[in-house]
């Protein structure tokens, strides 16, 4: 074989890599349309991301990751926080949805 | 029967009397071999064991790797493609696929992560490798033990203890490897890009997944239905929930037993007469150029898709996409971290790091249709 060959084989190998893949990442969506078409959880997960929207809350600027807002809470709090929800909901930590975390202050507990 | 004679049959019965500096050098190579996993905790559930049976079999007159002999039965396991396989089956109990259903574009990077592969297999032909060898040399480039071991020991037998050896050392200096290469090819501005939290994904999801890669990559290439299939055996076995003692057997037990057998197989094939040769030298060059090369094309398509998503990729996660897992994943978080203390990119870069597994898995699959060995 030479390496004309060679090259174009490898070309070919890298275009099939990525064919494949590809096609499979769209398999994935299409799977992922059909389970969620009619999976009630979404609907609630939504309801429920539109409730926490409306609530008017200060923004404290370089303390969040993705889009669990962190409230007064420092970087440490909140992972001590998910690792311990995680623990006793007994689930991992990538399948739980964290949309805020804020520190409730003794006032605020009276109030409730 | 004569003192003499006695003293000489004593004599030429100890491994003294055959001892050859090859098994001098083999030896010093275990001994550094086994510093690096012990001292330096370098992949050590496989050097360990490679490095050990490296010392043995560099012993003269064991008789370990003859006939009857203990590595000559454990080491069928390796050229009958038993134990990567069953390795492929732990590792599939082990992996999570939430992260790359959650964000299915993570795939694409897994692919790029294989460029090492095919470039490497250009070069190697260059260098005067025939194509079944240049294909084992250069699937080291998908940092994937099993695939690599699978792929060599169909395609390139001879070479396999030499490729396996520098797969796995290549794989444990990741966290040497990587970093400059992901400084020297993205900004820092890049680096510290946040992504999004990534969506939930349903358990159904996770159970039609493998079932769907099964039944498509295997009817393309059925050649590597028989590890990919294992791999996703496993997967399934975790994730439908229903045979908790098969996943926990499969991910413990049964893992750790494999590892240990395919460690002692792999080492029991390095006997200095075999080992020691100029080629040994070419094939680590080689791996090393691999195993750059697929970085490298991991990060280039995650600035390619940071470009087209106006920013919502981390380039970082690319680097990822080489299968070394969950090391490379890892790499990305730690690099991440540095550059904007506040980002968490782990769960993000599991992503592309199991489209690595598959990618790479995918790659060996058109290889060995390719060279028709099935």
């Amino acid at each position: 074989m030479n390496i004309v060959d060679c090259t174009i084989l490898a070309g070919i190998g890298i275009l099939t890599v990525f064919a494949v893949l590809f096609v499979l990442s769209i398999f994935i969506r299409l799977i992922s349309f059909t389970v969620n078409l009619q999976n009630p959880w979404k609907k609630h997960a939504k309801a429920s991301l539109s409730g926490h929207g409306n609530l008017q809350l200060p923004a404290i600027p370089n303390t969040s990751c993705g889009l669990c807002r962190q409230y007064q809470v420092d970087d440490h709090t909140a992972a001590m926080v998910m690792a311990i929800v995680a623990e006793e909901m007994n689930l991992p930590l990538n399948e739980i949805t964290f949309i805020s975390i804020r520190e409730v202050c003794l006032q605020e507990e009276n109030h409730i | 029967m004569s003192f003499t004679n006695t003293m000489a049959n004593l004599w030429y019965n100890m491994g003294f009397s055959a001892f050859t500096w090859q098994q001098g050098v083999m030896i010093g190579i275990s001994l550094i071999l086994l510093f690096l996993s012990i001292g330096k905790k370098f992949e050590p559930f496989l050097l360990l064991p490679i490095a050990f049976s490296m010392l043995l079999v560099n012993l003269p007159l064991t008789g370990l790797t003859q006939e009857d002999g203990l590595f000559y039965y454990l080491s069928f396991g390796v050229t009958a493609n038993i134990y990567p396989c069953l390795i492929f089956l732990g590792i599939g109990a082990m992996t999570d696929f939430g992260p790359l259903l959650a964000n299915p574009s993570c795939l694409l990077l897994g692919a790029a992560s294989q460029l090492g592969i095919y470039v490497t297999f250009i070069v190697a032909c260059f260098a005067g490798f025939t194509p079944e060898e240049a294909a084992a040399i250069g699937i080291i480039g998908g940092a994937d033990g099993p695939v690599t071991i699978y792929l060599t020991a169909t395609l390139a037998n001879h070479l396999l203890p030499i490729i396996a050896v520098a797969a796995y050392s290549y794989m444990a200096l990741v966290p040497l490897i990587q970093p400059p290469l992901i400084h020297l090819l993205t900004t820092k501005k890049e680096r510290s890009i946040q992504m999004h939290q990534l969506r939930a994904v349903t358990r159904k999801e996770k159970i039609i997944f493998p079932i769907v890669v099964i039944l498509f990559t295997c009817l393309l290439f059925p050649a590597i239905a028989p590890l990919l299939g294992m791999f996703m055996l496993g997967n399934l076995l975790r994730e439908s929930g229903v045979v908790n003692r098969l996943s926990d057997t499969a991910q413990n037990s049964m893992m750790n037993m494999f590892t240990l057998l395919l460690g002692l197989s792999i080492g029991s094939r390095t006997s200095g007469n075999e080992f020691l040769q100029l080629d040994t030298l070419v094939i680590l060059g080689l791996g090393l150029l691999a195993f750059c090369i697929s970085t490298i094309g991991g990060l280039l398509f995650g600035k390619l898709m940071c470009v087209i998503t106006r920013g919502k990729i981390n380039p970082l996660i690319g680097s990822a996409g080489v299968a070394a897992v969950p090391m490379a994943a890892r790499i990305a978080q730690v690099e991440g971290r540095k550059a904007n203390p506040t980002n968490f990119l782990l769960m993000h870069a599991m992503g592309p790091n199991v489209a690595g597994v598959i990618g790479s898995s995918v790659a060996a699959g058109f290889l060995l249709s390719i060279f028709g060995v099935f």
